[in-house]
């Protein structure tokens, strides 16, 4: 069971990571989130084929991935959760976009090709950009900023406690495991037919500690709302960073730089 | 302030005939350090459920200095008598120790500044101020169970109910939490089955058995009546 | 059944996120006006770990050698009712989509589509709880779970299909796609139906007040609420078919739209007049030859060579910087 382990660690190295401290942390967590879901919204509007243009987009995370302290290490996992969609919707493209694009010395690049390696582009920075909000972000910040944008108190608790509880689930869940695999020899997997009683006593665990939590928090005064921490407001660097940010990147999507590049070398 | 309990009988069944508490009568005066003593089962959890107005009586009072609390006192008596559970885990449900110390004090409308200097006073003097900034799920056995104390101890109450305050802890960690608790000038009502606990902690033990006070006096006395604390299963 | 980003147009992602959300906070409005009881919001939040948890524990599937988890949909539903499981699943898919990117930021309205309402919502409402209202015996629940998983897939990976198709990226035509994706998810839901059934059913021996409490409670899931949140989905399913339809009369030929073809048409045209403002720096500029990877048959081999050249160095560079920062860094 290494998705449950490798579920906590993953948490846990981006927990470390989102606590640490660079000119990337010390952002204000509204800029870090709509900075990011402008990167992500102006890379998927690329159409299909410009992959040169696409190009240029990897400044963001080349140069703040050093700077933030992100390692690359972490990457691999992310990608691996989000290629296999990528790969299957765009196979489809190689496959019935074969009209010949160019022609680079004896090879023939198909549109179908162009178009299969934007796909992989736009889900390696896609990926990446989310990356850098969480590995720089703690989640609690993200939370209070999505509140302070509307959403309902039942769901900023809803997502605190969630994350809360999620580490103590897991470990739950995995040591049901290790106990179940030491009496069963010869199993790498839980049973389908044991699954009932298995999910079924972790809801029933999870039912009673919801209980207990619930009466925690009714004697300290819990009345249904939740009081999330004051967030500072944004500084002068933050909105100067927006601003660059956000300019940069518009400028990018409607001018090609990497054709810019290649007809100077010309 | 003086915490009591008047006839209190409790039912988690409506239907069943068996009771979880059964005219339980006592009463905890300002400073006073209780032991609550049982095997499992007898009630501890339930009585002290009931002291912070969880679990409801069938019949009888939970009163607060002789007044009988009622429904719309229940705020009050919750800021008044700090409940720290068993499981310190369900009780620090704050992403960071700090936000879960404020927690309490939030849902009373302190001001920030004196929930800031509350907190830090507080976590100070249990010795965890480092911890501040910490993720409640990164802290470790000892550390949770004094975070949990740390969210209690702010809300500044007369009375301390405690639910086996020394289970999960190593003996380091279970020596300094009684340290920590026999510096505190607050009443308390310790659950436990550690009687070691009970013996250095209180002067006076009261004892559970199914529901009902089997004893109630000088916890040295108690204590060496063995035969009772064979009959109460401890 | 998680969307990741890349085969999503803006459109798409931009118009999905604000049917999930206008539906969740729907859901927040819903049970905060009936009062919902303040002890189901801890619940609500351990069982969010919980579906995280469970989504995780994979087990082996009998006769077929692979292994499966479940996506517990109907099983949150049917322990917490239809609204407060809608967002327990929503705040589950922003936790993956952030910290295991399994799906996308863009795609997070569709996952929450696919996911929760077609299942918490929709299968839930109109096939299992018609059915465990008869009665919570052990052949009920099982049928129940067995129809709601499976029909609850069934539509969520429809969304999938027609969320991707729309977006016109992914070039992999309609029905192919569907064929793909519609038997994979009748298998899925099979499966998924047949634990949920179990845990339910070894709840019901265990706890039988748990699912009796949820399955008659007439206060949150009421028919009048319903149509409120079932009309607009049922409208935007409409119009979505109907559009589909559209243009399968006026392609007949088996939806083999190219790059050309009317899905990517609106777009196309969009980014032809941002080509064409550029265009116009461009020749004052004069560094770059009117450039156009979709005119496939005439790409100059200057402008392909000068992309290829150009994308290269832009790599380079950007590999450079980085490299400078982290040196600049120590």
């Amino acid at each position: 069971m290494s998705a449950l382990r490798g579920g906590i660690n993953g948490i846990d190295s981006l927990e470390r990571l989102a606590m640490g401290d660079s000119p990337i942390h010390r952002l204000h967590p509204a800029v870090k989130l709509a900075t990011t879901i402008a990167y992500v919204l102006v890379v998927l509007s690329f159409p299909s084929q410009n992959v040169s243009g696409l190009m240029s987009f990897i400044f963001y995370p080349a140069i703040v991935m050093p700077l933030a302290d992100v390692s690359y290490r972490l990457l691999l996992a992310r990608l691996a959760a989000a290629l296999p969609f990528s790969i299957f919707g765009g196979v489809g493209n190689l496959i019935l976009l074969r009209d010949t694009a160019f022609v680079a010395g004896p090879f023939s690049v198909t549109v179908g090709m162009l178009s299969f390696v934007s796909i992989m582009q736009k889900t390696l920075l896609s990926v990446l950009a989310v990356l850098i909000l969480v590995a720089t972000t703690p989640f609690a910040d993200i939370t209070r900023q999505l509140t302070r944008l509307g959403m309902p108190n039942i769901i900023c608790l809803q997502f605190v406690m969630t994350y809360r509880y999620l580490s103590a689930l897991i470990s739950e869940a995995y040591s049901m495991f290790t106990a179940y695999k030491l009496r069963s020899p010869n199993t790498r997997m839980i049973k389908m037919k044991d699954m009932g009683s298995f999910l079924g006593q972790l809801v029933l665990r999870s039912f009673d500690r919801g209980e207990n939590i619930y009466q925690a928090m009714k004697c300290r005064g819990f009345l249904g709302i939740y009081h999330g921490q004051a967030t500072a407001a944004p500084i002068f660097l933050d909105v100067a960073y927006s601003i660059i940010f956000l300019s940069v990147l518009f400028t990018l999507r409607f001018f090609n730089l990497s054709l810019f590049l290649g007809g100077l070398v010309k | 302030m003086k915490l009591g309990a008047e006839g209190v009988s409790v039912k988690y069944d409506a239907e069943d005939a068996s009771h979880a508490l059964r005219n339980v009568t006592f009463s905890i005066q300002d400073g006073e350090r209780v032991a609550l003593l049982g095997a499992n089962g007898a009630g501890k959890s339930t009585l002290l459920l009931t002291l912070v107005g969880v679990v409801h009586t069938e019949s009888g009072n939970v009163t607060l200095d002789d007044t009988v609390t009622t429904k719309e006192t229940l705020s009050d008596l919750r800021s008044k008598v700090g409940m720290a559970f068993q499981n310190p885990d369900n009780q620090l449900f704050m992403p960071s120790l700090y936000e879960d110390v404020a927690f309490g004090p939030r849902n009373y409308g302190l001001p920030e500044p004196e929930i800031a200097s509350r907190a830090n006073a507080v976590l100070a003097r249990l010795g965890i101020s480092h911890l501040k900034e910490r993720m409640t799920h990164r802290l470790s056995g000892g550390e949770k169970r004094l975070a949990a104390l740390a969210g209690i101890l702010v809300m500044e109450p007369s009375v301390l109910l405690m639910d086996e305050p020394t289970s999960f802890l190593d003996g380091r960690s279970r020596r300094r939490l009684i340290e920590i608790l026999s510096d505190l000038p607050q009443a308390m009502l310790i659950a436990t089955h550690d009687i070691d606990l009970a013996s250095k902690l209180c002067d006076r033990t009261i004892l559970l058995q199914e529901g009902q006070i089997r004893a109630d006096g000088a916890t040295k006395t108690i204590l060496s009546d063995a035969a009772l604390i064979e009959a109460c299963g401890l | 059944m998680h969307m990741a980003d890349a085969l999503l147009s803006p459109a798409v992602g931009g118009a999905m996120t604000v049917v999930s959300v206008a539906t969740v906070a729907y859901a927040v409005k819903k049970i905060s006006k009936d009062s919902l009881d303040e002890k189901k919001i801890p619940m609500m939040g351990v069982m969010g770990a919980f579906v995280f948890a469970a989504q995780m524990i994979n087990f082996t599937i009998p006769g077929t050698g692979s292994s499966g988890h479940i996506g517990g949909g109907i099983l949150l539903a049917a322990l917490l009712g239809p609204f407060p499981a809608l967002i327990v699943l929503a705040s589950v898919l922003l936790v993956q989509c952030l910290f295991f990117a399994d799906g996308g930021l863009l795609a997070y309205g569709c996952n929450v589509f696919n996911m929760g309402i077609c299942a918490c919502l929709l299968s839930y409402k109109f096939v299992y709880q018609p059915i465990v209202k008869k009665g919570l015996t052990r052949r009920n629940i099982l049928v129940a779970s067995l129809a709601s998983s499976a029909i609850g897939l069934q539509i969520g990976a429809f969304g999938v299909v027609v969320e991707t198709f729309l977006s016109g990226v992914a070039e992999l035509p309609f029905e192919s796609f569907l064929i793909l994706m519609q038997p994979i998810h009748l298998a899925i839901g099979i499966v998924e139906g047949i634990v949920t059934a179990s845990v339910l059913n070894f709840i019901q021996s265990a706890r039988p007040d748990l699912l009796s409490s949820v399955a008659f409670e007439t206060k949150l899931a009421s028919s009048l609420s319903m149509k409120k949140v079932i009309a607009p989905l049922l409208i935007f399913t409409a119009l979505t078919g109907g559009g589909l339809s559209i243009f399968a009369s006026a392609y007949p030929d088996g939806l083999e739209w190219s790059i050309e073809g009317v899905t990517g048409g609106a777009e196309i045209e969009r980014d032809g007049a941002i080509y064409k403002t550029m265009g116009g720096v461009v020749e004052r500029t004069a560094f770059m030859p009117d450039y156009a990877f979709k005119d496939s048959e005439g790409a100059p081999l200057e402008t392909s060579a000068a992309g290829i050249v150009g994308s290269v160095i832009t790599l380079a560079i950007a590999g450079g910087a980085g490299l400078a920062v982290k040196r600049l860094k120590k």
